[in-house]
């Protein structure tokens, strides 16, 4: 493998979505609400309505530590077992418009055929191509999540004594996100062959939010919490099902499609 | 393979029922310039594509280089390709990335070592340098065809595989492509280039393939395909006005409109007799032109 074409057609694909607004977008768009307006808005409902969700969460049955109130009791529950999932989103829908530009949006434009003439093998394509979607989708998400654990410290740290974030919950999020988001850029590659353009992409790929929308239901509902052991199990999953997925990817890329 | 640089062998291509190619036996020499001629649809591209490695053949083979060139290749076809440059009919460029980042990502994908003054030189020669800092999408169509061109000279290929590279080309670029060409040629590079314009079969010294509904109509030299159409349509424009319903010979009178005229001849070989009759006749003849649209009907005949 030629570690320069992977190099250039990375450092090609990446130049090209953060040079259009209708990619960098949605990418910065989404992020920036995650990260700004959630956690005020947190702050803001459990200073006037926290203690009534709580109650209604959690019942009376639960106790309460001594000196936490329960409108502070429920904003470390929304902030880690509610957003927390959301943002597990964020590595989805980031990989999801990066790729679908990267792979659909050859196709569209049909700037692929140029592409697949070079030198550069399917490899090497998939390489950079992934590395185009991976790195920013990734990095965008430890933004967010650095910005989302600021904010609510800075405006929770006085009621509680002490920083929510970082906690292990959330480390683990982090360490879930590469592979949430490598799944998606391999089901983006395995979708944008058997689709038109890069919205039909977009659109397909997008679907892996909704299991990860389930998880708040569920933390709510108190069939799981987001423990360790939830998220190392998490991570196992996702490594094996990127690793399937990826595989498939590379196994059934087949360039005549994208012509 | 016996020293073709291009050999196919009853190559057919269809898409899902759709026919797009039949049968289609080709070779291409070292130096050789090989002209597709053919109308819209008529499978032109296609060739160039399955040439040039992008599609497969539903049957037949295609040698380049002496080696098949499949979907899923290794370092040994990797090799091939750097010996092989297509220009399609989509300029294919990224347009939101500048002429110079467009051109460098293609030079570094070909493993071209400090492209930069090549890649310089060619812009020049299409009067296009000062463009190089310009995103693609704020080109004109000429110009993102012009680019699209220096992207296929880049890797000074073997085989130059262009499919209609003239087309949104000024007279002067064109111009500059056919010496460009003729000089490759020259040099021992083959080249098979698609058109539909029939005013491309004298710009270069070629071997003709006139193709129609994906079929090998004629083969040929630009004297010999021509004069084989029969019944062609020619529109003459004269300064002054002439009765041309009295000028007879072995043509009919179409259609006149003012100092326009279109008359049917039996074969392309009629055409100078014509003009010398028109100009007896004490017709200044402004324009000659093939009205292409029949030709090209003729060709999918």
């Amino acid at each position: 493998m030629n570690a320069d074409h992977v190099y250039a057609i990375a450092m090609k694909d990446m130049k090209e979505a953060f040079s259009s607004i209708s990619i960098y977008g949605p990418m910065l768009g989404i992020p920036l609400f995650f990260a700004v307006v959630l956690p005020v808005f947190t702050v803001y409902i459990s200073s006037y309505g926290g203690a009534a969700i709580a109650a209604r969460l959690f019942g009376t049955a639960v106790a309460v530590p001594a000196g936490i109130g329960k409108n502070l009791l429920f904003i470390k529950f929304f902030a880690i077992n509610i957003l927390g999932p959301i943002f597990l989103t964020m590595p989805i829908i980031t990989a999801s418009v990066i790729a679908a530009d990267s792979f659909s949006g050859e196709k569209e434009r049909k700037t692929a055929e140029s592409l697949f003439v070079t030198p550069a093998t399917n490899i090497e394509l998939l390489m950079g191509k992934i590395l185009a979607s991976l790195i920013p989708a990734f990095l965008l998400t430890v933004v967010v999540f650095v910005l989302y654990a600021g904010i609510t410290n800075y405006f929770t740290i006085a009621k509680f004594g002490a920083a929510l974030f970082p906690n292990t919950s959330w480390y683990m999020m982090l360490v879930n996100a590469p592979f949430l988001a490598l799944t998606t850029i391999g089901t983006v590659v395995l979708v944008s062959a058997r689709v038109r353009g890069v919205k039909e992409s977009q659109q397909i790929s997008a679907l892996l939010v909704l299991p990860i929308l389930i998880i708040p239901f569920v933390s709510v509902f108190t069939v799981t919490s987001l423990s360790f052991m939830f998220l190392l199990y998490m991570l196992i999953f996702l490594l094996a099902t990127s690793a399937l997925v990826l595989y498939l990817s590379i196994r059934f890329f087949d360039r005549e499609r994208f012509i | 393979m016996y020293g073709d640089v291009v050999r196919a062998l009853s190559v057919s291509k269809y898409f899902g029922s759709t026919k797009a190619l039949s049968s289609i036996s080709l070779r291409v020499k070292k130096g050789e310039f090989v002209l597709l001629l053919g109308p819209n649809g008529a499978g032109k591209s296609t060739l160039l594509k399955l040439v040039a490695g992008l599609y497969r053949p539903t049957s037949g083979r295609i040698f380049v280089l002496g080696s098949e060139l499949h979907n899923n290749f290794g370092t040994k076809e990797a090799e091939i390709r750097k010996r092989i440059s297509f220009a399609g009919e989509n300029y294919a460029l990224y347009d939101h990335i500048t002429v110079m980042d467009n051109l460098l990502f293609f030079a570094k994908l070909y493993d071209i070592p400090d492209p930069s003054e090549r890649i310089n030189a060619l812009l020049g020669d299409f009067g296009i340098e000062d463009l190089k800092h310009r995103r693609v999408e704020e080109l004109s169509r000429g110009t993102k065809q012009k680019v699209a061109i220096c992207r296929a000279l880049l890797n000074d290929s073997d085989i130059l595989l262009l499919d209609e590279p003239s087309a949104f080309l000024d007279p002067a670029a064109s111009e500059l492509l056919r010496a460009k060409l003729e000089r490759l040629v020259r040099e021992g590079k083959s080249i098979i280039y698609a058109t539909q314009r029939i005013d491309e079969l004298f710009n270069f010294k070629s071997n003709i393939l006139l193709i129609s509904r994906g079929r090998i109509k004629m083969k040929g030299s630009a004297n010999s395909i021509l004069s084989s159409i029969r019944n062609v349509d020619v529109e003459i424009t004269t300064l002054n006005s002439v009765d041309a319903g009295a000028i007879k010979g072995n043509w009919t009178l179409k259609k006149s409109s003012g100092n326009s005229f279109v008359f049917q001849v039996k074969s392309v070989s009629t055409i100078p007799e014509l003009i010398s009759s028109i100009a007896a006749s004490g017709g200044k003849i402004l324009s000659v032109n093939y009205l292409k649209e029949n030709i090209i009907e003729m060709m999918a005949d």
